[in-house]
């Protein structure tokens, strides 16, 4: 009788542990387990998410639009939205988004507003707090701000939330995508804060870029002259954006175009050592952020057809950052490329314009060492006038840990971000970053680019995009071509305002003016027959405005090249060009170091190899073996020249210091191949450029060789070692090894885990509107979908598809792969 | 007679765990193996290895046919997140997983009922 009591008392604790076991999730320093019972079971876990490879019957929905919605997926599974009215369309742009890339739009918004802490713990509460400190939480706050008040937005804002969240409180467990059920939390509510997130999001990977700490650190250690020669802000041979003499404006300004550095370096030195390494800064998005746009008129193309080209070069990550799709309505046509929880589509065609986008790369953040009253940090001084600090809380959730409340002091400067940090190089400091306080309002640009039709529109409308700063090319089927660079682009003092650390503690350092919408630069139609724009310098000395910043050296001037030379230009042309590797930097170094190479110096292995390397045509395709050599040539030309620079110092302890590009460490070579600089600090002889091209050339053949060695049969897409990442970095759900063609300094820019983001190419001829696409993802955000990665063989070969613009759904049901139809309620 | 009410038994169980999955949470099917494994007449252990197989069965066999429907394209991702499991690897997992619940309930039906005796 006992042990019949104990039998079920045992059964039952094992039931308990069992329940307890697998509904907990588990995690440990190397691991973290979802609760293992929900995860595995095949009714609610992630064998849910393996989407059938069939394609599913016509789905019909009853919800609550005006009239009836038509959805399509097309053979290539581009969805194409067909409605009565531009409500119903933004409503079922909100339900796709939502029911294709719901998580990389709650994982984009927290990554923006520094709420990773709250899915991920106590790991990430250093990200959390480095995003709040930029002033991310402030930004979205003020872009959300301005739509309280503006109806317009309001009504374009307004359906897609419905339809977004429609689909999210429709999901039951068992629906949530899998990065949900991996890391165990909910979806919540779209919301107009999580569209704005994403601005900001954007903002910060196109914008956040400074170098002035760095930059005041180099200057204090080389000299003012030499800074000037090492760091100059324009090559004369990059053609700029908008060229001399290509202005549809006259500008009559006052701004005095010969003020020389120095005006508004007033505090010019970091003036007392202290110890910076680069962490001590904050970390900063890819700086190779950019693209390349451009288009032709009809005197360039064979048939007289207008194209519009682009390829946004930005971090590569699966899912894709751009949602392909097409939106109809009796008044509209919009074909091109959404972002995930954006009411819009950026770039693409409309029955009349197409419009192309590259980001301008002018210096958007300065930080200012603030002359403060007390140690507590509450009280600074500006022109001798007392201010106090307005302070921010931040609250920042961490899972399973209690919220953490962080305090930043605001100036008028902006946010003193290292205050809390006794030990911090930069207490004292404040940053200021334009995109924290638009002017403008992203969204209204996007929300009227739908009725767009000519390019005094297309002007009107870029009135309200202040961040981020863009060269926005334009293309319409009258066969009218032309460029505008919009932004709120800083009225910087001289050439070097902005560069350097700025003085704290007077209002006149205080950055506070942008060049007038009214010059902002612009060219229409302009003699060359082409517009492009590879993130190289605005402007040239025509131009009454200072470009301060971060611009392209190579690729700006290959595709102004190419498109001058060419006539007759069709598709395929365009095509090449977006995918040709031919590096810029490549053709302009071999140029200048291989003729310094003495054969006498070498050995025959290094002779043979010289030998090629003049034959090549500096094309990085993906199984080239002269990149490999030419890459480790330059990265060693290069360490060896500024040898100066690479170590710490014993005066001021410098960790961090910039480094001269490869555009004046040629120009060097060639002008002043004595320059005390080619001399390696670490040698008794001294050394002069010719020296260094030998040495480097020799270091980088044996390295070569010995890589070669080592790596049989590996090519340039080896070397280069590219790949397409998970958004969170779960390497089953990425692309381990990205192949294809291409280069950092080529047309077809692919860096590590960065790239051309999408390709397209729009052409109105006179009969019809053709577009052609490629993508590096699919459509669908969901691992367990053949619409995961459907598109990058294609894009890995740099082969388009030909995707439909028409206006009828006709054409596209006989191949749809999905069909939604949406019935109003 | 007795073979034929473990076929009626374990179709019960079977069919009971993919209908409850598809309304209620993942332990729905517990609810269900309790009171199945109570009236079974089966010795506890006995009752263990039915529910284990019936479990085991259900949600193996669920899970083998949405990895057909989806081609396997899931389950090879996966099953390197759970560090190089293939996909039938990962169905044995997850049969296990329910199985080892639907049995301790089977055994603690039976158990309870054989208390009562």
């Amino acid at each position: 009788m006992k042990k019949l009591f104990w039998e079920p008392l045992l059964w039952g604790m094992g039931l308990i542990v069992y329940l307890l076991f697998f509904s907990i999730a588990w995690s440990g320093t190397n691991y973290s387990l979802p609760p293992l019972g929900s995860f595995f079971s095949p009714s609610e876990g992630f064998w849910q998410n393996a989407d059938p490879v069939q394609s599913p019957s016509p789905k019909k929905l009853n919800l609550p639009v005006s009239e009836q919605v038509e959805i399509i997926y097309d053979q290539h599974a581009i969805p194409h939205i067909f409605a009565n009215n531009i409500s119903d369309a933004l409503y079922a742009l909100g339900y796709l988004h939502a029911s294709d890339r719901l998580f990389q739009m709650d994982f984009t918004a927290r990554a923006a507003s520094g709420q990773i802490a709250e899915i991920f713990g106590e790991q990430a509460l250093d990200y959390d707090l480095e995003m709040r400190r930029k002033g991310m939480s402030v930004m979205i706050e003020n872009i959300a701000s301005k739509w309280q008040v503006d109806a317009e937005v309001q009504n374009h804002l307004n359906p897609y939330l419905e339809g977004a969240n429609q689909y999210i409180h429709s999901m039951s467990k068992r629906n949530f995508p899998i990065e949900f059920k991996l890391i165990d939390y909910n979806p919540t509510p779209w919301t107009e804060e999580k569209i704005a997130s994403i601005i900001a999001y954007l903002n910060h990977e196109l914008t956040f870029r400074h170098e002035d700490i760095q930059a005041s650190l180099t200057r204090d250690k080389i000299g003012r002259n030499d800074f000037e020669i090492l760091f100059p802000q324009r090559h004369d041979d990059i053609p700029p954006v908008i060229p001399n003499g290509w202005f549809t404006e006259n500008f009559e300004t006052s701004t005095d175009r010969n003020q020389d550095i120095g005006k508004s370096d007033v505090f010019h030195s970091i003036q007392e050592p202290w110890s910076f390494s680069g962490e001590d800064l904050f970390s900063l998005p890819n700086l190779l952020n950019g693209s390349n746009n451009w288009a032709v008129g009809p005197g360039k193309t064979k048939d007289g057809s207008t194209i519009v080209s682009n390829d946004t070069h930005l971090p590569l990550t699966l899912p894709s950052i751009w949602y392909e799709c097409h939106i109809v309505t009796p008044d509209h046509n919009f074909y091109g490329y959404s972002i995930p929880g954006i009411p819009a589509i950026f770039i693409g065609m409309t029955e009349t314009i197409a419009l192309a986008t590259t980001n301008v790369g002018c210096d958007y953040v300065d930080w200012y060492r603030i002359q403060w009253a007390d140690r507590e940090y509450e009280i600074y001084t500006v022109d001798g006038e007392r201010k106090e600090v307005q302070w921010r809380v931040e609250d920042i959730y961490i899972r399973n840990k209690p919220t953490h409340s962080d305090s930043i002091p605001y100036t008028v400067f902006g946010p003193a971000p290292f205050t809390q940090n006794e030990e911090h190089p930069l207490r004292d400091f404040a940053m200021h970053w334009l995109a924290r306080e638009p002017k403008g309002d992203l969204m209204k640009s996007l929300t009227q680019i739908l009725e767009t039709r000519d390019f005094d529109q297309f002007v009107e409308i870029s009135k309200h995009l202040s961040d981020p700063p863009q060269n926005l090319v334009y293309g319409d089927r009258s066969g009218n071509i032309g460029l505008r660079i919009t932004g709120s682009l800083p009225m910087r003092k001289d050439k070097a305002d902005g560069k350097f650390l700025k003085d704290g503690s007077t209002y006149d350092s205080l950055f506070n003016q942008s060049i007038p919408f009214e010059e902002l630069p612009t060219t229409f139609n302009p003699g060359s027959g082409f517009v492009a724009s590879a993130n190289q310098i605005s402007t040239g000395s025509d131009y009454p405005y200072f470009n301060v910043g971060t611009y392209s050296l190579d690729r700006g001037a290959y595709l102004y090249n190419a498109l001058e030379k060419m006539d007759n230009m069709g598709i395929k042309e365009m095509k090449n060009l977006q995918t040709d590797p031919t590096s810029q930097k490549a053709i302009e170094m071999l140029e200048v170091m291989l003729p310094l190479l003495n054969t006498d110096q070498l050995s025959e292995g290094e002779k043979e190899l010289r030998i090629r390397l003049l034959e090549w045509d500096c094309r990085f395709t993906h199984n080239s073996m002269l990149s490999v050599l030419f890459k480790k040539w330059e990265k060693e030309f290069l360490t060896l020249t500024w040898d100066e620079f690479q170590n710490s110092d014993s005066t001021h302890r410098f960790k961090k210091l910039l480094k001269p590009n490869w555009k004046t460490t040629l120009h060097l070579t060639r002008s002043n191949p004595d320059n005390p600089y080619f001399n390696i600090v670490a040698t008794e002889q001294k050394e002069s450029a010719v020296d260094i091209v030998v040495l480097s050339y020799k270091n980088a053949v044996d390295s070569y060789l010995k890589w070669e060695e080592e790596h049989p049969d590996k090519k340039w897409v080896h070397y280069r070692n590219s790949s397409i990442p998970h958004l969170t970095r779960i390497d089953a759900f990425g692309l381990p090894l990205l192949e294809g063609d291409g280069t950092g300094s080529a047309l077809n820019s692919i860096k590590e885990t960065h790239g051309p983001s999408m390709r397209m190419i729009a052409q109105f001829t006179d009969e019809e509107r053709l577009f052609y696409s490629a993508l590096p993802g699919g459509t669908s955000g969901n691992p367990g979908s053949k619409y995961y990665d459907h598109r990058l063989d294609d894009y890995q070969k740099g082969r388009y598809l030909s995707t439909y613009v028409g206006n009828s759904p006709d054409p596209l049901y006989e191949k749809a792969v999905k069909t939604i139809t949406i019935n109003p309620k | 007679m007795r073979k034929i009410s473990i076929v009626i038994l374990s179709l019960v169980t079977i069919l009971g765990t993919l209908l409850l999955g598809q309304l209620f949470p993942w332990w729905s099917f517990l609810f269900l193996c309790l009171p199945l494994g109570y009236f079974s007449k089966l010795k506890p252990l006995n009752a263990f290895s039915v529910g284990f197989f019936c479990l085991f069965a259900a949600w193996f066999l669920h899970a083998y046919w949405l990895d057909d429907q989806n081609a396997g394209i899931l389950s090879a991702r996966m099953g390197q997140v759970m560090v190089g499991v293939n996909s039938f690897g990962l169905m044995v997992m997850t049969g296990a997983i329910g199985g080892i619940g639907a049995g301790i309930a089977f055994a603690l039906g039976s158990s309870i009922k054989k208390l009562k005796k």
